[in-house]
């Protein structure tokens, strides 16, 4: 039961995505550059980058980490971030005893203002499904061996809050700057499929 | 309605397939659907998604979108299905022509501005809380004819108060006429084996927001904790 996600112009969705457009445009209900405008937003400009420089912040500011903690969305918008599905982030920490993942099994809510819009695999039945279920087995899925020392928990998102994982600070990173850190911090990470490279090199989802 | 989308525990679905350097639209139509349905009020909601035919809801997620979007609109009298079928005919058949253009770049620069707008929907409680953390409490069963936040594979378990967040409107349909209640919010812990029996993984726990009616005391901790 894959679900296809690879469509060509000319496929049934892209010419009834056309008609639709049309229609709504010529009844006056949308403008196409206001269509531009959201689609250039989430392409551009609203996406993990956001999430990791929450994350940096925390990783090198203890009074920023406690804030973010206590009230995420609210420490989230001292950087400047906030915005649609984002009101209300609460912020997990990982820690030496506790690894946090992130899903929805009803939809697919994800804090959009920290992470972009979420990847296909989020939204797929076979996440939805079963990382509640056997969260370590599918984090071995994504390469994640989480150790049997540490609890894992599964946080279904499934109110009007929203849930971004923190990561803990990878360790001999103690001299890095703050926007260096910030390139270690993965999309994946922040969702609590991932961890943080322990490379500026090399940046993962 | 059916309870395809109430995915928790359900079996058969498969590895998960991750894909690298994932575009965050796979094609064109994808972010123009996106647009469209969070633009268009009325279009797109989570009961339209949640009443598609299980193939079409696992078609995709922009594909459920598209469907759903297309339903809303048909619904509510704002297209009709003839005009989306001789349109999208039209585009079938010109596969160079683009959609009808206009252009309003103040509208467009409010819609912009409405994207980094927060809008936080606490609500005054309607009583002080009934639970607070550490307490134990059990999922009621309900079977919902509409729209729940509360899934199927919690039902009738029992779990601890870890958090008690603010008030909400409750988001599950309620009868026509009847007004949506306020209610309090809860984080709730969940054990693994009390979830999935001995097919648990070890060192595993359920985190997940429950509105105060979807809970009850669980009774037999309390007879048990009785002196």
């Amino acid at each position: 039961m894959s679900e296809d996600h690879h469509h060509d112009a000319g496929s049934y969705h892209a010419v009834r995505a056309k008609a639709l457009e049309s229609l709504l445009v010529e009844k006056g209900l949308v403008t196409t550059d206001a269509i531009d405008e959201i689609v250039r937003t989430y392409e551009q400009d609203i996406g993990p980058l956001n999430g990791a420089k929450v994350v940096a912040r925390a990783w090198v500011d203890p009074d920023y980490k406690q804030r973010l903690l206590e009230n995420g969305s609210d420490a989230i918008a001292e950087l400047g971030f906030g915005g649609v599905e984002g009101a209300e982030i609460v912020v997990l920490e990982n820690t030496p005893a506790v690894h946090n993942v992130v899903v929805c099994t009803l939809c697919s809510c994800y804090p959009w203002p920290v992470l972009g819009l979420p990847p296909a695999w989020y939204k797929d039945a076979a996440y939805r499904s079963r990382v509640v279920k056997e969260p370590r087995a599918v984090l071995r899925e994504f390469g994640l061996e989480v150790d049997e020392s540490k609890e894992v928990r599964v946080w279904d998102s499934n109110s009007d809050l929203r849930y971004m994982v923190l990561p803990e600070r990878p360790p001999g990173t103690g001299n890095l700057s703050e926007d260096q850190l910030a390139a270690l911090v993965t999309r994946d990470s922040m969702i609590g499929v991932g961890v943080p490279t322990s490379s500026t090199k090399a940046r993962n989802p | 309605m059916t309870a395809i989308h109430d995915m928790g525990g359900v079996p058969g679905y498969g590895p998960v397939r991750p894909e690298q350097n994932e575009p965050v639209f796979h094609s064109e139509w994808e972010g123009r659907v996106f647009g469209l349905a969070t633009t268009v009020r009325g279009g797109l909601s989570r009961r339209r998604l949640e009443a598609l035919d299980p193939d079409t809801y696992l078609s995709g997620y922009y594909q459920r979108w598209l469907a759903a979007l297309e339903n809303g609109l048909t619904e509510r009298g704002v297209l009709t299905r003839e005009d989306i079928d001789a349109k999208a005919d039209h585009f079938r058949h010109n596969p160079g022509a683009s959609p009808t253009r206009v252009v309003d770049p103040a509208l467009a620069g409010r819609v912009r501005e409405g994207m980094y707008r927060q809008r936080r929907e606490h609500k005054t409680p309607p009583g002080p809380p009934a639970f607070a953390v550490g307490d134990c409490v059990r999922a009621r069963f309900i079977r919902h004819e509409g729209h729940t936040r509360l899934p199927r594979y919690v039902q009738g378990k029992r779990g601890t108060v870890t958090a008690v967040y603010a008030a909400y409107d409750l988001q599950d349909d309620v009868p026509p006429g009847e007004d949506v209640p306020v209610q309090q919010l809860y984080s709730v812990r969940f054990e693994g084996g009390e979830l999935w029996g001995e097919s648990a993984e070890p060192g595993a726990a359920l985190y997940i927001d429950m509105w105060e009616g979807y809970l009850e005391p669980d009774n037999d901790q309390v007879q048990r904790s009785a002196p």
